[in-house]
Parts: C-alpha cells; sequence; structure tokens
C-alpha cells in the first residue's frame, strides 16, 4: 500500500523537476519564449495548457483500447484540439483581457508537443487516475517554469511585478527581455541555474564508495 | 477490411463525441462581437446604451457612437496597423474635449508597444479640445509638443494616425451639425 501511494506522488512530483517539460525535457520552446513576457501572461497559458493537459490524458488514457495504433495520432490531436478550443471559447467570454494578450497562442496548444508527447508516452499506456495525475504534475511544472520566466523577464524587461510598477524601474528597465534575444537569454540562464541545482542534488545523493555495504551492491557482484 | 471498417468507426464516433462538446461549449458561452464592442463602449463612457451616428466614411474609421441621454459626447471606434497587427481604439469626446482613450484590441509587445495604452503616455492627449486642435505630426517629429513612447515608435505614430482621424472626423461632424 506504501509503494503505491509512493508512486502516484512521484508520478505528480515527477513534472515539477527531474522531468520539467520546459527546463529539462525542453518541449513546447515556442510557446514559452513567446509567452512569458509578463508574468500573468505566463500564469494564463501554464494554466489553460494543464488544463488542457489534464482532460486529453483521461480521456486518451479512457479510450487507449479502442484507439487503433494506425490512427494514434490523429485520434490524439483531434482529441487534444477539441478541449484547446474549448479553452479558448471560456477564455473569450470569462476572461478577455487574457485571451486578448495570449492571442494567437491559444490555438498554438493544440501543436505544444508536451501534450502530444505525455499521451504518447504515458496516457496511452497507463490507467486513467494515473494519467490525471501525470497531467497535472506535468502541467504543474509547466505553470512553474513558464510563470518564473514571465515573472523575470517582465522584472527586469519591464520593471514591473504582475503588472505593478516597482518604484522607479520601470524608468531604468532593460527592454532586450521583453524581446526575444532576451527571451532565450533568461531560458538559458534559467536552464542552467537548474541544471547546476540539480547536479548539486544529484552528487549529495549518491552514496560515496568507501560508505558502500553490500546492500549497496548489485546482486551479480556479490554472487560472482 | 475489418480494421479499415474498425478505425473509421472508432474516428468517427470520436469526432461526433467532439462536435457535441464543442457545439454545447459553445452554446454556454457565445459571445457576439456586438457584445463585446458594447461592453468595450461601456468602459469609454458610462451610459446604458449607444446609438451609432451617421458620418461620412473614412478609412480607419469603424464607427461613431453616441450614448444615449447625453448631448454632446461622441465615441469614436477607430483602428489602424501598429507594429504587432490591428490597433482598435474607442476614443470619447465630451463636448469638444478629448476625454477618454479606451483599447479595444491591439498585439502590441508587452513592456514597449503595450505601453501606448496606458496613462503615462494617454495623459498627454486627455483634455485637448478636438474642434480646434491641429493634427499630430508622427514621431520623430516633436513639435506638437507629445512624447512618443520610448522604444515603440510605430506603436506611438500608429496611435497618433488614429487621434488625427478622430479630430478629423469630429470637425467633419461639428461642421455637418453647423450647416
Amino acid at each position: 500500500m506504501m509503494k503505491k501511494h509512493d508512486s502516484k506522488l512521484k508520478i505528480l512530483t515527477n513534472g515539477l523537476i527531474k522531468n520539467n517539460p520546459t527546463f529539462r525535457l525542453v518541449l513546447g520552446t515556442c510557446p514559452t519564449l513567446a509567452v512569458t513576457t509578463s508574468a500573468i501572461n505566463g500564469l494564463g497559458m501554464g494554466l489553460a495548457t494543464t488544463f488542457v493537459l489534464i482532460c486529453s490524458n483521461a480521456l486518451i488514457s479512457l479510450l487507449r483500447k479502442v484507439i487503433p495504433d494506425k490512427v494514434r495520432i490523429p485520434a490524439y490531436v483531434l482529441i487534444i484540439a477539441t478541449f484547446v478550443t474549448i479553452v479558448q471559447m471560456v477564455m473569450r467570454k470569462y476572461i478577455p483581457s487574457l485571451y486578448e494578450s495570449l492571442g494567437l497562442f491559444i490555438p498554438l496548444i493544440v501543436v505544444n508537443c508536451i501534450i502530444l508527447a505525455r499521451a504518447e508516452a504515458f496516457a496511452s499506456v497507463n490507467p486513467v487516475g494515473d494519467s490525471i495525475l501525470d497531467g497535472l504534475g506535468i502541467g504543474a511544472g509547466f505553470t512553474v517554469s513558464l510563470t518564473c520566466m514571465g515573472l523575470l523577464r517582465e522584472f527586469f524587461g519591464a520593471g514591473t511585478f504582475f503588472g505593478m510598477e516597482v518604484g522607479a524601474l520601470p524608468n531604468v528597465a532593460m527592454s532586450v527581455f521583453v524581446i526575444p534575444a532576451g527571451g532565450f537569454i533568461m531560458f538559458g540562464l534559467l536552464m542552467a541555474l537548474i541544471n547546476f541545482v540539480s547536479g548539486k542534488i544529484e552528487l549529495k545523493r549518491q552514496v560515496p564508495v568507501y560508505e558502500q555495504t553490500d546492500d549497496d551492491m548489485p546482486e551479480e557482484v556479490l554472487n560472482d | 477490411m475489418k480494421d479499415m471498417i474498425k478505425t473509421v468507426t472508432v474516428l468517427c464516433v470520436i469526432s461526433l463525441i467532439a462536435g457535441a462538446l464543442l457545439g454545447l461549449v459553445n452554446e454556454i458561452t457565445f459571445i457576439s462581437d456586438e457584445e463585446i464592442l458594447n461592453s468595450k463602449l461601456k468602459t469609454a463612457y458610462a451610459a446604458e446604451a449607444f446609438t451609432p451616428v451617421q458620418t461620412a466614411s473614412e478609412e480607419g474609421l469603424l464607427g461613431v457612437y453616441s450614448p444615449d441621454g447625453a448631448d454632446g459626447v461622441y465615441v469614436y471606434y477607430v483602428t489602424d496597423e501598429g507594429y504587432g497587427g490591428e490597433i482598435k481604439l474607442l476614443v470619447t469626446v465630451e463636448n469638444n474635449l478629448l476625454t477618454k482613450i479606451v483599447k479595444v484590441e491591439a498585439g502590441e509587445t508587452a513592456g514597449l508597444g503595450d505601453n501606448a495604452f496606458k496613462d503615462k503616455f494617454l495623459s498627454q492627449f486627455y483634455g485637448t479640445d478636438i474642434s480646434t486642435a491641429e493634427t499630430y505630426p508622427a514621431f520623430p517629429d516633436k513639435t506638437s509638443g507629445v512624447d512618443a513612447v520610448s522604444g515603440a515608435t510605430i506603436t506611438s505614430n500608429a496611435m497618433l494616425r488614429m487621434i488625427n482621424l478622430v479630430i478629423v472626423s469630429h470637425k467633419a461632424i461639428l461642421q455637418g451639425e453647423a450647416a
């Protein structure tokens, strides 16, 4: 029972750091760079993508035994496109300001590699519950990444925090960060930071050789 | 053959379900362009309803509206090409004074062109007497005394062109009324 709970949690946290879609899997880079000119845009896009991820993962997992292998990609894209259109219609009615800011990038969620990749790699071969958790985890990782990028780019590039001016910063803001070049620079810097931190954590996790006991040895070596 | 029938059937069923779902959500969330314009008009001037005003057609002038129950108030719906596509504005003129500019639609860069819709830039135009104002020359010409949005000349010029259109249209309406 303990093991099952552990693995459910692992599916959920998988998308946050270890398999972070933006900085580790480097998927969905197009919307990442285009939309993160402000924190609220990054957050909005992340949440919209998470909703589509959860719904499409759930439905694809539900139909995984029914969809013939030959037409799985068109079927997946059809399902993903349906949910993206639903998100678009709901946003247009209830959050028009965000709908206007994100513009063309909302329908582009359909071809966001993250969603198709998770459908192929996870939802098509796992039960519905796990697929929903995976969608939630990867979506959360994407949302956090996008919001961070947006926060930093907005702060350095426009001197604002979620649209609110921070003192006199807007007058000395480095506009490069709100244009594509700056987006790439920020993306690279954040990726380097995350790799550095992950590397340190991995290093700490590794047990040094002189502290290893027989338990750490693989079976083949012990039985030799 | 059996494979093909199964494949086609599955795809058809998924399409039908998707179509039904989309139709349902559309019913719930449908909002017409007219409704969107109406809600924007209400932010440009507080009124219950607006009536379109007949004017000579001008390029970029999408319409002129007069709020019901308010005399001497016109809301101009204008459009021009910005840096990132079309910009649509609502410009309110109360008793010949420009009082408000509201963004209806724009795709300008956040942090650069988008600053053209903030008070820092727009307040330069508030209070101008439209009936006697001269049209603004395009930036970098600074003789008019207004400042562009730094780093966003194209957007700033588009805004100037739209305000110029309002000046021209308003003067035309006043002449029409006087005649």
